[in-house]
């Protein structure tokens, strides 16, 4: 063993190296590290079957007692179920994603030919395509379900998927605040009751101060419409802009922290 | 001349405390040269795994610097980086991988292009004896295949800097002996720094040694140095001859000036010589009695383990110093 790998080892191959490479590693490993937690897994399950259980109760209720039900009516429901328990569901999920690697893990990849920026932006890419790939998952399922099971006339396509954006774009928001604690926090719970502290406290703030934008409340109440297609594009390409802006911020913070800090 | 080569390593006044708490290093000055073989070695929790990380720019030093190839070693370093390989001292994986996954993993890190890195990981696996388990999960693997795939991985990207934490660690014998003729072997190429808990290993395969105690470097330099410097002054002679005229030849040697303790065991004669003048002229006066009293020299030898006496002395010695440190600081600074 000892003189075939000091005869490779000394075997100095020309090298090129691709900047971009350690970013894409990193950014592959998270995103099937994700999909393969059972954690994960365990959540859209639950999702799933809860929001496609629901779409089915609906569709029984008019096949064995004849009472029309709206797709639009049941959509908005299940997606306002989303902005209710998605959130908590992203901060479980998303917590963990540098914490829970400290001292172990993180010492393997760190220490390699990775700076911490291609490290933070491949971990927290990595779990935010997952989560909301995750999450377009389940409710394109439950879209779909619907419109084939129910009544569709009043619904709109474009509004949904403005609807659809809209959601997932204050998820990502929540997912990257997650990350933001993942870095500052010592270990996976104390950034979960951070974050959880955090976000919830904000959409306190937000519901007792009355501004439009990203109000959960004002959220609540616009899902139906926009399902309808009764909306001001630009007011809800605005909260998008926002909910991104919220994410974007909260990574950055999370970068310029990690990029200074041990692990 | 030497002070123009760049070292490979080099830290000045390097101080980590860890949240005003813990003081893990504390002003370690240290150099280290091309094609040298360092062992870091001190009890637990000297701050040995410390020091690697904060030379790997995995924790940033609360104080002074490190240098790596002439350059500042900070946590975005990653050009630097990709000239070092490292083992740590408990290497974890990522779930669900085969060792080809594994490594493909790290030559990516690495920036390493598929053309670079796929024959260069069959030719790694197949060099560590994990070909035929190249396709299995880590998960079953034993401590000593761990190892062995760590190990692979810190040679992935032809580093010129090897990092090794405590590589021998858990590793049975004939793993253990495979292990030290590697270091033996990179060593003609490569820098190498192994941090190890076993004195026997660092005194086989090292060049130079630095010990730390309680976050200090109290000795950096070669192991001869060490060994020189901590103990020349415990002999142990084997004779042959009449048993009075051994007998005599011990009370003669005690009587010497220079010796400051004999003892006989059989036909052993154990000599511990006083710390001031040569042992040279200490010992030609001993052999000069032994000849004196016709008995015969079957041989001579330094007394006890020889790297491990040292370090044992220099910690002992370390310990001893009490407040008397505050006074050396003061005179030093």
């Amino acid at each position: 063993m000892a003189s075939h790998a000091a005869a490779i080892a000394a075997s100095n191959p020309p090298r090129r190296f691709s900047w971009w490479l350690p970013y894409a590693a990193v950014l592959g490993m998270e995103w099937r590290q994700t999909w393969r937690s059972w954690m994960f897994r365990v959540a859209m399950l639950l999702v799933a079957v809860l929001a496609i259980g629901y779409v089915l109760h609906r569709a029984a209720i008019y096949h064995q007692a004849g009472i029309l039900q709206s797709a639009t009516v049941t959509l908005a429901e299940v997606l306002q179920a989303g902005l209710l328990l998605g959130p908590t569901l992203m901060v479980i999920l998303s917590a963990g994603t540098i914490a829970s690697e400290r001292g172990t893990l993180a010492d393997s990849v760190l220490s390699r030919g990775i700076s911490r920026y291609a490290y933070f932006f491949g971990k927290w890419h990595g779990r935010l395509a997952a989560l909301l790939a995750g999450y377009f998952l389940t409710a394109g399922m439950a879209l779909l379900l619907a419109c084939v099971l129910l009544r569709r006339e009043d619904l709109s396509l474009v509004g949904t998927l403005w609807a659809l954006l809209l959601e997932a774009s204050v998820l990502a928001a929540v997912i990257s605040i997650g990350v933001f604690f993942s870095t500052t926090s010592p270990g996976t719970a104390m950034a979960m009751l951070l974050t959880w502290v955090v976000i919830h406290g904000l959409a306190a703030l937000l519901w007792i101060s009355g501004l439009t934008l990203l109000n959960p409340q004002g959220l609540w109440r616009w899902l139906p419409f926009l399902l309808r297609g009764q909306y001001d594009a630009v007011v809800v390409a605005q909260a998008i802009g926002w909910a991104w802006l919220v994410a974007m911020g909260a990574a950055l913070i999370g970068l310029v922290h990690f990029s200074r800090c041990d692990v | 001349m030497a002070d123009d080569v760049v070292p490979v390593v080099e830290t000045q006044h390097l101080t980590k405390i860890y949240q005003n708490r813990r003081i893990a290093l504390n002003d370690v000055t240290l150099r280290l040269e091309t094609g040298a073989v360092l062992g870091l070695v001190g009890p637990n929790g000297a701050g040995k795994t410390t020091l690697l990380r904060l030379l790997l720019g995995l924790h940033r030093p609360t104080a002074g610097w490190v240098k790596v190839f002439g350059q500042y070693m900070t946590p975005n370093a990653a050009a630097l980086r990709r000239r070092m390989g490292y083992i740590p001292s408990h290497p974890q994986f990522p779930r669900g991988l085969t060792p080809i996954a594994y490594l493909d993993y790290m030559g990516r890190l690495f920036g390493l292009s598929r053309q670079e890195r796929k024959p260069r990981l069959a030719a790694l696996l197949r060099a560590v004896d994990l070909l035929e388990v190249s396709g299995e999960p880590i998960a079953g693997f034993s401590h000593g295949m761990m190892v062995r795939l760590a190990l692979a991985a810190s040679l992935i990207n032809d580093p010129e800097l090897l990092i090794w934490d405590e590589p021998t660690h858990g590793l049975d014998p004939e793993a253990r002996r495979s292990m030290l003729e590697l270091i033996k072997n990179l060593s003609q190429a490569k820098t190498l720094i192994v941090s190890s808990h076993n004195l026997s290993d660092v005194d086989e395969v090292c060049t130079q040694v630095a010990v730390l105690s309680e976050g200090h470097l109290i000795y950096s330099g070669s192991l001869q140095d060490l060994r020189g410097k901590m103990r020349g002054r415990q002999f142990e002679i084997e004779l042959d001859g009449d048993q009075k005229a051994v007998a005599k030849v011990l009370q003669t040697v005690r009587g010497l000036g220079e010796v400051k303790q004999a003892q006989l065991r059989q036909k052993r004669l154990e000599i511990v010589l006083n710390e001031t003048g040569l042992s040279s002229t200490a010992l030609a006066s001993i052999f000069m009695t032994i000849s004196d009293n016709k008995v015969d020299v079957l041989s001579v030898r330094s007394a006890g383990q020889p790297t491990e006496q040292a370090f044992l002395q220099l910690v002992e010695q370390e310990e001893s110093r009490g407040f008397a440190r505050a006074w050396s600081y003061r005179e030093a600074a």
